[in-house]
Parts: structure tokens; sequence; C-alpha cells
């Protein structure tokens, strides 16, 4: 059982939070290498709550320093970058990536000043396209062994888009994957979406296992079990002597969720990184990657262009808001479909297109995450198919607390090879464990082939 | 005349090198250091002066 209160209690994700706290001693994806050019505009970032410029100086080092000025707070978005970090524009003081204060020109030449004056500023790491930084204290562990940051880029499309949510609303949604069969349903039959296993099969029945790397969220269906439209029609997954369809989502400290693949042409590995900005906002880093092979050049198109108009898996290059004043944190992630403008949703687009009426696959995602209006989880009522979230809300529970009286971090926090998991789809005879049958496939080396047929 | 500093509130400003270089400098550590305990009465005004502009209030005169 994890009351309410405890629950609330991991969304709040400030300094000095036990949430917040547990969360530092964790390296945190936080942009695309993209986002920031040599020498260019530093861009603002919040991260748990805390406010942060982060930049990429002329000899291409990335830095993430406090948001204003040691000296009288002014903000360090309008700095100038050049030389070794941020030349405030206020009185000319300049800060190196470290933090340190290596100019005062509007000093004495007798001033030394500046040897005592560091601001915040925390370690990047660069990889795979994504910068990283760690909020700890101390020397930080190893990048995670993550496979999707690990491929080569033309396997991999990875997105960023904020979120006007609490983290853990976002990660919910992500292991739970009875919602599927409903929020993304499609009336349109044409849709390859309509004839997935997934859509073709019965009511899910949940088995949910705890690992060292976080928790598995095991979804049993009877095959062929659902006359249409899968999940709303279906019969139930009471196993026996017929074969059952098991998806695998993974929950992997302390905010990934992966996601198995839907049919053998989509044979793509996707998920997400929860990352919290404040207790109220997420930014949301999408993966959907191959393994072994580039991503299909037409998919790669749909993600990053939309498809005719509509967006898919990722946010497309259209979604994101163009005229956000730069001093909104993450600005340039900001995204066209948001609560102000109640996500396009169109009611008559629920009779002829969208089970959901809202378009495209994350749309429909933030849109029920996010809510209409703010709704405490007081409200809440949670049932059999809800069990990987109450698993992975206790697993949070007792690992924030570990680390909050005891000082002990999970496993996972100090052993980066544990990230090498993935999820899976499968289907199995009647009486097959799955967590025996499939424990190869979560565990494959980096880079090798799924090792089985998506079904 | 006899001056005292405290380098725990000093932060190197170096105002009193500025304003009397022949009584205080700033080290390698960016705190204050006294070139001479004693000082000659041609040096009260600079020293004076020194002190109004110490920001931390880390240097002053000692009465016996």
């Amino acid at each position: 059982v994890i009351t309410i209160d405890e629950t609330d209690a991991l969304t709040r994700v400030s300094a000095g939070t036990p949430a917040g706290d547990f969360m530092r001693q964790f390296w945190l994806p936080f942009l695309p290498s993209d986002a920031l050019v040599a020498g260019g505009e530093p861009f603002p970032v919040r991260l748990l709550g805390e406010d942060l410029v982060a930049f990429r100086r002329e000899d291409g080092d990335v830095g993430l320093v406090d948001s204003v000025c040691a000296h009288r707070r002014a903000p360090l978005i309008y700095a100038r970058n050049e030389g070794c970090g941020l030349r405030c524009v206020y009185h000319g003081w300049q800060f190196d990536i470290t933090g340190q204060c290596t100019d005062m020109p509007a000093e004495p030449t007798t001033s030394r000043f500046k040897q005592h004056i560091r601001i915040t500023a925390y370690p990047c790491r660069e990889r795979g396209g994504v910068i990283w930084t760690y909020l700890g204290q101390g020397e930080p562990p190893a990048l995670p062994d993550l496979e999707w940051n690990q491929i080569p880029a033309e396997n991999v499309h990875v997105s960023f888009r904020v979120q006007e949510a609490d983290w853990l609303s976002g990660l919910e949604g992500e292991i739970d994957s009875a919602h599927a069969a409903f929020l993304h349903a499609r009336l349109d039959t044409t849709s390859k979406r309509s004839n997935t296993m997934m859509a073709r099969s019965g009511r899910p029945i949940f088995d949910v296992l705890q690992q060292d790397f976080g928790v598995s969220v095991a979804a049993r269906r009877p095959v062929g079990g659902g006359a249409n439209g899968g999940g709303a029609n279906g019969g139930d997954a009471n196993g026996g002597d017929g074969e059952l369809y098991w998806r695998v989502n993974q929950f992997v400290l302390p905010f990934y969720t992966l996601v198995p693949p839907k049919s053998e042409e989509w044979a793509e590995l996707t998920g997400h990184a929860w990352v919290p900005i404040d207790d109220t906002h997420t930014l949301c880093v999408g993966f959907t990657y191959l393994p072994d092979r580039p991503l299909k050049e037409r998919m790669a198109r749909v993600f990053a262009d939309g498809y005719h108009g509509r967006e898919t898996g990722h946010p497309s290059s259209l979604a994101f808001e163009a005229d956000v004043p730069h001093n909104v944190p993450y600005w340039r992630y900001l995204s066209t479909y948001n609560r102000a403008n109640n996500f396009f949703f169109d009611y008559d687009a629920q009779k002829t297109t969208y089970y959901s009426g809202l378009p495209g696959l994350w749309v429909q995602d933030t849109a029920v995450q996010t809510g209409a209006h703010y709704a405490p989880r007081s409200r809440e009522h949670l049932t059999s198919s809800d069990a990987g979230v109450v698993v992975t809300r206790q697993t949070l529970r007792d690992s924030v607390a570990a680390y909050r009286e005891a000082g002990e971090l999970p496993e996972i926090a100090r052993r980066p090879e544990l990230y090498r998991v993935r999820s899976v789809a499968a289907v199995l005879k009647g009486d097959e464990s799955w967590a025996e049958a499939l424990e190869e496939f979560m565990r494959r080396p980096l880079g090798a082939s799924l090792g089985y047929q998506v079904p | 005349v006899k001056i005292a500093t405290n380098r725990e509130v000093c932060r190197g400003h170096g105002q009193c090198e500025l304003f009397a270089p022949g009584v205080f400098t700033v080290d390698d550590d960016a705190l204050v250091v006294l070139r001479a305990d004693e000082i000659d009465a041609a040096d009260e005004g600079a020293v004076n002066e020194a002190i109004l502009h110490c920001p931390e209030s880390a240097i002053w005169v000692e009465r016996s």
C-alpha cells in the first residue's frame, strides 16, 4: 500500500526534498547537443526546481551554471558567451564552466575578490547527441549504460519537449499499457495500428516484478481474444492451454520507461526519460531506436516532420511554439499542443478518426497526463491494471526513503551496466513463465538484434 | 599606531592595498597581509582611507 501523501511527495523535487535529493544522485539528460551552439546564446534550464543557464563556449565545452550573476543577481541568460565562459552584461563579471569568477573588470587592479566568488556549476557530459548533467555532490558515477544513447545516430530518434505536469504522471502513463488500446485507438480501419497484435488481443492481466533496475510490468493478453477494437471487447487472459501475448514494459530507476515493439514491421524499441523540471513541469526525452540497424528513412522523417500535419510518437518540428520569450526555462521545447489551447481537442474527430479526438500519439498521452485542469491524486481510484503503477510508486518511495534515512542508494545508481535492459513483446505458451522465457531478450548486449520475432 | 586585520572576514577586495600599498598587500590566497604592524605618522591618512574603503571591515586601528 502506498498513500496519496507518499505518492505526492515523489513529485516534489526541489533541493532539500526527499525525492529531489534522491534524483540528484543520478545523471540527468537535459538537452540535445545541437541545442547549444559554440559561442551562441545561453539557454535557460530548470532542473529539479533549480534555475540554471546552459551554454557552449567557443572551444565547444558545455557549461551549466547558476541563472544569476553572483554580484547583484543580473540574469545570465543575457550574458556574453565569450572566452572561458559567460560574462555578465551588468558589470562584466566573467565566470568559467566550473563557476569560478575569472574577471571583475570594474574592480581596481589590486582586487583579488574574484578568487572568492564562485557560482553554482554542474558537470556536463555529452554522449550520443545528448547532454547530461549531475546535480549531486562529489564525484559523479559513470554515465548510465542506456542503449539508445550509445548506438549510431542513424539508429535512433531522440526528441525533447516540456509537459505541464509532474514527472510521475508521465512515467506512470508509459508503464500502463492498458491505455493504448483506448487512448491511441484509431477508428479508420486502414490504420496499421488497428492491426497490431495488441489491438487484436483481449483484456490485459498484469504481472509485476521488482528488478535490480526497477520494475518489470508485464501484461498478458489472450491471442486473438479481442473481436475488434482490442481491450474494449476482448476476453480475459486467464492462461490455460492457449497462447498468450506478453508485453513487458520496464520502469528503470529513477525516471526511465521502456516500451516494447508493436509489430515485426514496427520493431523499434521506445521509451522516455521523464526528467523533472520542477514540481509541475517535466522534460520528456523520448527515444525510438533499432539496436542493430538504422531507422527506416520514412519513419525518421515522419517523427521529425509529422504525418500529413498530424503528430506521431515524437513532437514534430511543427509542434513547437515559435514566439516563446527566451527567459522561459526550456523555451525552445514548449509545445503548441498545451493546456491553454486544450491540446487541439476535436470532439468531432472522435466520430471519424481518433478514439480520443486528440491529434496524434504523443498529444494524446500528454493531454491525459497533464489534465484539463489540476486534479489532485486524492481523486484517483486505482484498479487491477494499475498494478505496475502501484509497485513503481512503492519502489520509488522505498528507494527515496532508504537514501533519506541511511544514505543508501539502489544498486543501479552506482552500477551503470544495470541500465542495459530492454522491453520485450512475445507470444508464449499459456504455462510458460514470462520472466524466465524473456530474460535473455531483456538483457541483450549493446547493439545486438532483438533475438526474436516480434509478434 | 598599531594596525589589526581579520583574515577570516577579508575577501580580497584590494582596497587597502590600493590606498596604502606600503602598509597592506593581498596575498596569493586573496587575503590581506600587513607589511608592517606599526606605521609612521605620515601613512596615517592613507591607512584611514584604506579602513574607510574596506567593504568587509577587515582592518582597523588598534588602540592600546
